[in-house]
């Protein structure tokens, strides 16, 4: 009797955990619920005027970690760089980019203006990667600008990879911009500098 | 006579020495990846580049940007659209005469229905009632055309006063696009003109600027190496442009038109989610069946 029900409890354990996985892999593979999540919790974040620019690079931070692949990313802006970089440079460099990431883009979305993203077209391109094509409807404008997501799905949920505003990458644009710094100031190191530098200027400024 | 070819002798000696300090410094020939990088740089003159690079962004600060920020703040909205919805309309037989020479058959439609409603119930190109319509705006130009064809775009220039370029595109723009412009003829026929295309090209990149201003401002702190950053911009947007706006990363224009058709009277698109590429699609950027 006892046996029995604790087969009963574990299976129904069992039960409710597969069932709560698949709801939430299935929520997490709608990519209008995604991205609507993401931009949800960025407006809701950081479109608040009274909090210091510290506090609002933290909370950009926390998106990037819970919403894109960062290492991956961070290993990707750094392109061949990558192969030649020791151990201790990789890491250090994956830290510093994800800082300089948020203090640069706490910077920006300090203005919204009740836009909304709508999801056109969703494809699987590989095996772990699919693109989420988007335009931006904006109530103001006759100016629909498309956004292209490149994500790639983690267990019951998806990372990003990248992020095309008409065409523009912004992996594709910080690695074109990265190599030119580690062409002219002084190699990966020097680019991990330049990082750290900019990310403490950018800090000490009044917003 | 002695003395001029001396002369000469002596610009031609100084030219080409200027030439040679433009050059950016060549990699170490045994490091793969900064030969890689200098290679995907494609940027031989860096240099002089960047000169001028300073010297327009320069002139963009003193002279472009107020006038840009008194032309966003002193004229209201709806006017900035419809100064450049007129521009624009203007500007159409050069965006046709391209979409022609690229053979895109249906793109020169759209352009040729915009300019047709918009210069008649649009008054002259100032109301753009073609884009409700679906016949959205697109721009074309001869060093798309040029591209289209198979022509390389060639090093990074970084014109003087015109800013980011290449071979291809100067040459396309600068030159070939004159012949279907309409200033340009005017300027030429009409006594009286001589700076139409100047104002009018003017203008537009005074409204161009004043739209972009404070994004290119955030870029501009927010970079590392903004000459870079741009660099990489113009070639990523030359690219978009070129493409259509189509992503050709994984698959091939015809499959790319089917799937991303969005249905013309709003309505929620469905989310077709398409098979995944077999190995081989990938390796030989195969388009899957469309279905």
């Amino acid at each position: 009797m006892v046996a029995l029900k604790r087969r009963h409890f574990l299976g129904a354990t069992v039960m409710a955990f597969a069932i709560g996985r698949t709801l939430r892999a299935w929520a997490a593979a709608d990519p209008k619920a995604f991205l609507d999540g993401l931009v949800q919790r960025a407006i809701g974040e950081l479109t608040v005027g009274d909090i210091s620019l510290a506090e609002r690079a933290s909370r950009v931070k926390a998106i990037f970690l819970e919403y894109f692949d960062m290492p991956a990313v961070a290993k990707y802006v750094l392109g061949g760089y990558w192969r030649q970089a020791s151990e201790e440079q990789r890491k250090v460099f994956v830290d510093t980019f994800i800082e300089y990431m948020s203090v640069i883009y706490a910077k920006r979305f300090l203005e919204y203006s009740g836009q909304k993203l709508h999801v056109d077209n969703v494809r699987q391109n590989g095996p772990d990667m699919s693109t989420i094509y988007t335009t931006v409807e904006n109530p103001n404008s006759q100016d629909n600008p498309r956004i292209d997501w490149v994500v790639r799905p983690e267990g019951d949920r998806w990372r990003i990879l990248d992020v095309k505003i008409e065409g523009l990458s912004l992996t594709e644009t910080h690695r074109n911009e990265f190599s030119a710094v580690i062409a002219h100031s002084g190699g990966i190191d020097g680019l991990i500098k330049t990082l750290q530098a900019k990310i403490q200027t950018d800090l000490a400024q009044k917003q | 006579m002695y003395s001029a070819l001396r002369k000469m002798q002596a610009v031609i000696v100084i030219g080409v020495g200027l030439i040679l300090a433009g050059c950016a410094a060549k990699p170490n020939p045994n490091d793969q990846v900064a030969v890689a990088a200098y290679q995907e740089a494609n940027d031989p003159i860096e240099p002089v580049n960047r000169y001028f690079f300073e010297v327009n962004h320069f002139v963009e600060e003193i002279l472009i940007k107020p006038f840009a920020g008194w032309y966003r703040i002193g004229i209201p909205d709806p006017v900035q659209d419809s100064i450049r919805n007129f521009l624009r309309n203007l500007n159409t037989p050069v965006t046709l005469a391209n979409d022609l020479l690229q053979g895109s058959w249906d793109r020169a439609g759209t352009t040729a229905m915009r300019f047709l409603i918009n210069t008649t119930l649009g008054i002259g190109g100032i109301f753009d009632w073609a884009s409700d319509w679906g016949y959205k705006y697109h721009e074309e130009d001869f060093g798309q055309t040029l591209a289209v064809w198979g022509v390389d775009e060639g090093p990074y220039l970084v014109l003087p006063l015109l800013g980011p370029s290449n071979p291809r595109d100067a040459f396309g723009q600068q030159v070939v696009d004159n012949v279907f412009d309409a200033p340009f003829w005017l300027d030429i026929f009409i006594d009286k003109l001589g700076y139409l295309q100047i104002a009018t090209q003017g203008t537009l990149q005074i409204d161009t600027y004043s739209r972009n201003m404070q994004a290119l401002s955030e870029l501009q702190r927010g970079s590392v190496d903004y000459y870079a950053t741009l660099r990489s911009l113009y070639r990523q947007h030359r690219n978009d442009e070129i493409r259509n706006g189509v992503d050709t990363g994984f698959i091939s224009d015809k499959a790319s038109d089917i799937d991303l058709s969005i249905p013309q009277d709003g309505a929620e698109a469905p989310y077709q989610v398409t098979p995944p590429l077999t190995q081989s699609q990938l390796e030989t950027r195969q388009a899957p069946a469309a279905n």
